[in-house]
C-alpha cells in the first residue's frame, strides 16, 4: 500500500442558500472559516498538522479576493502557521481545489491538508456577463477574441442553447430534469440524507440565538411543472434554457480534509474514500458544455473502470442540458445520475459546488454502501473537471 | 398515505411525521384531525421501531388553532364523558405517550395550535411564526391544556400577558421564554425536527422513554417525589442491555447498537 496515497478523511459542507436569502449575511471569509472550524472540531485532528489549505473561488474579488483562503484561515482561528491558496477554476474550483489537495499528497509535498470552496453571490458583485445582452467581460483579449470570429465567443447561457440544439435537448425535457431535480432533493432533505455531513449555522453569523439554517433554500418540495413551462427562454426566443432549468443563484461553502495514508493510520482518521482519478479536459470553448464528456472518458480511460463499474454519477447541474447531455452520451441510467439532485434545486454558490457535490457524493455511496463515484463539472470557457472515487472502510 | 385525508403520515426509518392536512382551514383542528392523531399515536405507542414522532401542518402552516365552525359541536356536547369535539381522549393519549414527540411549527400556532406544540415535548419553530392564545377575544378561554401548560412553560406574568390580553409573540421570543427550543430560518423548522429526531433516535430508546418520563414527573410532583421516580427510572436504566451496550461501544470508540433492551 502506497503510504503518500491521498485518502478522504472528513467532508462537510454549509446548506446552500439563496441570492439574498438565509447566508446572505455571512461574509464569504467567514462562511468558509466557519465551515473549516467545524471540519477540524468533527476530525479531531491538530490543525498545526495542516499543511496547506486549498480553496476553490470564483468571484475573485471585492470580499473574495486577495488570497481569500488566507483569510478564511485566519477567520476560522486556525493557528497562524496555517498557510492557504485560493484558486480559479470557474465551477468546477471546489472540485479543482481538492483535486491539488490530493495530488500534492501523491508528490509527497503535504501529508494533511483541507480542499475546499466557497462563493458568496449575495455579497460579492455579480459579474458583468450576468446581465442579459451585455458583452463578454474584460478577461477576453482582442487576439483571443480574433481567433473567435465565426462563430464568436459567447456568454454561458447563449452557449446553453447551442449545446442544447446540437444534441437535441427539448425544453420539456429540460423542465421535466428540473422538477426531477427538486424532486429529488426534496425527498433528500426530508428523509435527513444531508444532515450528516451539513455544519451548523445560524443566519446571523453576529447572533448565535438567531434562526438556525437548516437546509438548501433553494428546494421547493412542490414544484409547478404548469408555471415553469409557462417561463420564456433566458437567451433566445426559439430556446429552451428558462430561468428553472438552469442552477440557482446562491451562497455556500463545502471543505474536505485530504490525508495520506500514512498521517490517518497514524492518527486514528478513518479513510472514508480514496482517489482513483483526477482528470482534467477542455474542449470548444464556443459552445463550452462538451468538455464534461473529454473529462470523463480521460478519467475512465486512467482508471481502467467502464461506466458500468460507477455506482453514482454526479454531473453538475450548471444548465439542465448538461447532465442530460451527459446521461445521453454515455447511456447512464437515471437512477445512478443526480440521485439527490443538483444545482438547479440545491443551488450553484460557483466556487463551492465542486466540493459540495463531492461531499454529497462521498456521504451518498456511505449510505447505500457503494463503491465507486464520478463526479463531473462543466466550467466557462470549455474547461471540465472529473474526479472518480472508491469508498473505504 | 391519503391524499384527502386529514391526518397524513410518512415514516423515515425509526422516525414518524404526522400532518395536519386542512390547507384551506389552515390546519385547524377538527373532530377528523384529533381522531386522525389519536388513532395514530395509539397505534405509534405499541411499535417498538418507532423511536420518534414530529407533529406538523401542511403548506407551510403549524396550526391556526380550534376550527371556528366546530364551535357549535362543542357546545352541543355533553358536559359529561369524552367532550370529543375539544379533542377528548386525544389530548390524553398525546400526554402520556411515551416517546419523544416533536412539534415542527411555522407561521402559525395559535389557540389549540399553541396548545398542540405546548403539549409536545419539543417545539422548533421557523423565525416568523406567530405563538398566541386568543381565546379570551371570541369570549372563550383556552381549553386543551394552554392555561397549565404555558404558566409552566414561561411563569406567571409572561403567561398572564398572553392568556389575558391574547397577545401574540414570535419565535424568538417564544424562544428565548422558554416555550422554543430552536428557531430556524422559514420553511426549515420540519428539516430541522427530522435532524433532531435522528439525534434523539439514535439514542438508547428505553433510556430516552425513562428521562422523558421522569422529566415530566417534575410537573406532578413535590421534589422529593421527583428525585425518587427519577432515581428509580435510574436503576432500570443502569440494569438494561442498552447501557452495557453504550458503556462498551464508548470504550471501543464505536456507535452503540441499542435495542431497547
Amino acid at each position: 500500500m502506497n503510504n503518500n496515497e491521498p485518502v478522504i478523511v472528513g467532508a462537510v459542507r454549509t446548506p446552500v442558500g439563496k441570492r439574498g436569502g438565509c447566508l446572505q449575511k455571512w461574509h464569504p471569509v467567514d462562511l468558509l472559516g466557519e465551515t473549516m472550524r467545524q471540519l477540524v472540531e468533527r476530525t479531531g485532528i491538530d490543525p498545526l498538522d495542516l499543511d496547506d489549505v486549498i480553496v476553490g473561488c470564483v468571484l475573485q474579488w471585492d470580499q473574495q479576493h486577495g488570497n481569500l483562503g488566507r483569510h478564511a484561515v485566519l477567520a476560522a482561528g486556525l493557528p497562524e502557521s496555517v498557510p492557504a491558496v485560493t484558486i480559479d477554476r470557474q465551477c468546477g474550483s471546489g472540485q479543482q481545489a481538492v483535486s491539488f489537495a490530493a495530488h500534492g499528497i501523491q508528490a509527497g509535498a503535504y501529508k494533511l491538508v483541507i480542499g475546499a470552496g466557497v462563493e458568496s453571490m449575495s455579497q460579492a458583485p455579480m459579474p458583468p456577463s450576468f446581465k442579459l445582452g451585455a458583452p463578454l467581460g474584460a478577461q477576453y483579449s482582442p487576439r483571443e477574441l480574433a481567433r473567435y470570429q465565426d462563430p464568436p465567443l459567447l456568454p454561458q447561457g447563449a452557449s446553453s442553447e447551442l449545446m442544447n440544439k446540437r444534441f437535441g435537448l427539448t425544453r420539456e425535457a429540460l423542465d421535466a430534469f428540473a422538477v426531477r431535480s427538486h424532486q429529488r432533493a426534496t425527498e433528500a432533505i426530508q428523509a435527513g440524507r444531508f444532515n450528516d455531513q451539513l455544519v451548523r449555522l445560524t443566519m446571523d453569523p453576529l447572533d448565535p440565538d438567531s434562526p438556525v439554517v437548516a437546509a438548501d433554500e433553494g428546494v421547493r418540495a412542490d414544484p409547478n411543472p404548469g408555471k415553469m413551462a409557462a417561463l420564456k427562454p433566458v437567451f433566445s426566443e426559439d430556446g429552451a434554457t428558462t430561468a428553472a432549468n438552469s442552477s440557482q443563484i446562491s451562497d455556500g461553502a463545502a471543505a474536505l480534509l485530504i490525508a495520506s495514508r500514512a498521517y490517518a493510520e497514524q492518527h486514528g482518521l478513518k479513510p472514508r474514500a480514496r482517489f482513483v482519478s483526477t482528470a482534467v479536459a477542455a474542449a470548444d470553448p464556443v459552445i463550452q458544455f462538451t468538455a464534461v464528456l473529454d473529462a470523463t472518458r480521460k478519467a475512465l480511460q486512467e482508471s481502467g473502470l467502464t461506466l458500468d463499474d460507477i455506482d453514482l454519477f454526479e454531473v453538475n447541474e450548471a444548465f439542465g442540458g448538461v447532465p442530460l447531455m451527459f446521461q445521453q452520451e454515455f447511456g447512464i441510467p437515471d437512477e445512478r445520475l443526480n440521485v439527490n439532485g443538483g444545482s438547479v434545486a440545491i443551488g450553484h454558490p460557483l466556487g463551492s459546488t465542486g466540493a459540495r457535490m463531492l461531499t454529497d457524493l462521498l456521504c451518498e455511496l456511505e449510505r447505500r454502501g457503494g463503491r465507486y463515484g464520478l463526479q463531473t463539472i462543466c466550467e466557462a470557457s470549455g474547461t471540465a473537471n472529473t474526479t472518480i472515487i472508491e469508498r473505504l472502510g | 398515505m391519503h391524499e384527502e385525508s386529514e391526518v397524513l403520515v410518512s415514516r423515515e426509518g425509526a422516525i414518524v411525521t404526522l400532518t395536519i392536512n386542512r390547507p384551506r382551514a389552515k390546519n385547524s383542528l377538527n373532530r377528523a384531525v384529533f381522531d386522525g392523531l389519536r388513532a395514530q399515536l395509539a397505534q405509534l405507542r405499541h411499535d417498538d421501531a418507532v423511536r420518534a414522532v414530529i407533529v406538523t401542518g401542511t403548506e407551510g402552516v403549524f396550526c391556526a388553532g380550534a376550527d371556528i365552525t366546530a364551535f357549535e359541536a362543542i357546545r352541543a356536547e355533553s358536559l359529561l364523558g369524552e367532550r370529543a369535539a375539544a379533542g377528548g381522549g386525544f389530548w390524553s393519549e398525546l400526554g402520556s405517550f411515551p416517546k419523544p414527540v416533536i412539534a415542527a411549527v411555522e407561521r402559525l400556532a395559535l389557540g389549540g395550535g399553541m396548545e398542540l406544540a405546548l403539549a409536545c415535548d419539543i417545539v422548533i419553530a421557523g423565525e416568523s411564526t406567530k405563538f398566541g392564545l386568543p381565546e379570551v377575544k371570541l369570549g372563550a378561554i383556552p381549553g386543551a391544556g394552554g392555561t397549565q401548560h404555558l404558566i409552566r412553560a414561561i411563569g406567571k406574568s409572561k403567561a398572564m400577558v398572553m392568556l389575558l390580553a391574547g397577545d401574540f409573540i414570535d419565535a424568538r421570543k417564544a424562544c428565548d421564554a422558554g416555550i422554543v427550543a430552536e428557531v430556524t430560518a422559514d420553511g426549515q423548522a420540519l428539516v430541522a425536527a427530522l435532524a433532531m429526531a435522528d439525534r434523539i433516535a439514535a439514542n438508547s430508546p428505553l433510556a430516552v422513554a425513562l428521562a422523558k418520563d421522569a422529566a415530566l414527573c417534575s410537573f406532578e410532583t413535590p421534589l422529593a417525589s421527583g428525585l425518587e421516580h427519577e432515581k428509580r427510572n435510574f436503576f432500570v436504566a443502569m440494569r438494561s442491555a442498552d447501557n452495557h451496550e453504550g458503556q462498551e461501544a464508548f470504550l471501543s470508540k464505536r456507535a452503540p447498537k441499542f435495542t431497547g433492551q
